[in-house]
């Protein structure tokens, strides 16, 4: 979040606006909120005789969520235009939570009883050679 | 990084037992098992919320509290982001119009600025509490999974939020007595970060609880 001098995109919104890129954010994510809770409220696209199905829904929530992520990350927290350091501090614990989704999460109902052999130490044994 | 661990670990338990219930949406998608019959459905937050929910007590009013909430939240970030800036700023200008009332100088605006993340703040617990007393009227109580899930990852999201209303009450005495500039704003931006971030986590949490 800390101020740095206006480059790229955000000197272009600058100049051809006058608002900053703040106010643009703003606007994007309050855009795209809008977008994500209407996806639940209506049952077709308004306008249209378009279902949206369960699939439609859960592609709407995770991509506006990864935009919305993006958008409070890089530019209300301010790590586009810091130092990479910052953002690689801050992606570190995206790998351990990518891990927990995967080994928990999105692991099936039978996971924690039923492991692999390979991947289930034979603790009887073990302590009986011990 | 410890804060991102301890809302995956919410998110990916959540999600753990999320596949193994039998939804309305996975019962209408044929995915339960063999031998479910409708009277099985698991009922989830979003059941009793969402207008067409499965437990049939979900309408515009219901879903109104949360999706403020998330617009409530988006706000606040940008109105601390604005003191941060007028804090910052060395040649900042009153804005024109109604807002030179509110913003007549950059101490007030500052000030003036953090209320408002104060008042969205606050409106964010009133409104869960709202929502969360309707939510145990219709029996979506914390005694069962899917309720204690939904309490305990809401409720340690909402208990953030508490804990920053507490901090930017702090901020706020500063800003009036002391006052922020660009010397001493730091305070704000460290604040900001932790702001940010339960607003980060609220992208998760209100999609994955109240919506699907």
């Amino acid at each position: 979040m800390g101020e740095h001098a206006a480059t790229g995109l955000e000197k272009w919104l600058l100049d051809k606006t006058g608002k900053d890129i703040y106010f643009w954010n703003f606007q994007v994510l309050m855009f795209f909120t809008l977008f994500e809770v209407g996806a639940v409220f209506f049952e077709e696209i308004p306008g249209t005789d378009i279902a949206i199905t369960r699939f439609m829904v859960w592609a709407i929530l995770i991509v506006v969520g990864i935009i919305k992520g993006y958008g409070i990350a890089a530019y209300f927290m301010h790590l586009k235009g810091d130092p990479r350091i910052y953002t690689r501090t801050a992606l570190f614990p995206v790998l351990f939570v990518l891990l927990m989704l995967w080994g928990i999460g999105l692991s099936n109902p039978e996971a924690v009883t039923e492991l692999p052999s390979w991947c289930t130490p034979d603790w009887e044994n073990f302590a009986t050679q011990r | 990084m410890s804060e991102v661990m301890v809302f995956a670990t919410f998110f990916s338990s959540y999600l753990r037992v999320r596949t193994e219930w039998c939804t309305k949406w996975a019962f209408d998608e044929g995915k339960c098992s063999v031998g479910s019959t409708e009277g099985d459905i698991v009922l989830t937050a979003s059941d009793y919320l969402r207008p067409g929910g499965a437990a049939g007590t979900g309408d515009f009013w219901t879903m109104l509290p949360g999706a403020v909430n998330t617009f409530a939240l988006i706000i606040s970030s940008y109105t601390i982001v604005l003191a941060l800036k007028t804090a910052k700023s060395k040649d900042w200008e009153a804005p024109k119009g109604v807002l030179r009332h509110l913003l007549p100088d950059k101490k007030t605006a500052v000030r003036n600025y953090l209320i408002a993340t104060l008042l969205l703040g606050s409106m964010f617990i009133v409104l869960k509490l709202v929502e969360w007393s309707h939510l145990v009227a219709e029996g979506f109580t914390v005694g069962t999974v899917q309720g204690s899930i939904f309490y305990v990852a809401t409720g340690a999201h909402g208990l953030h939020v508490f804990a920053g209303l507490l901090i930017m009450l702090y901020l706020v005495f500063k800003a009036d007595t002391i006052g922020y500039d660009e010397d001493n704003g730091q305070g704000i931006e460290y604040f900001g970060l932790y702001w940010h971030f339960v607003d980060l986590a609220w992208v998760v949490i209100f999609p994955a609880f109240y919506l699907y």
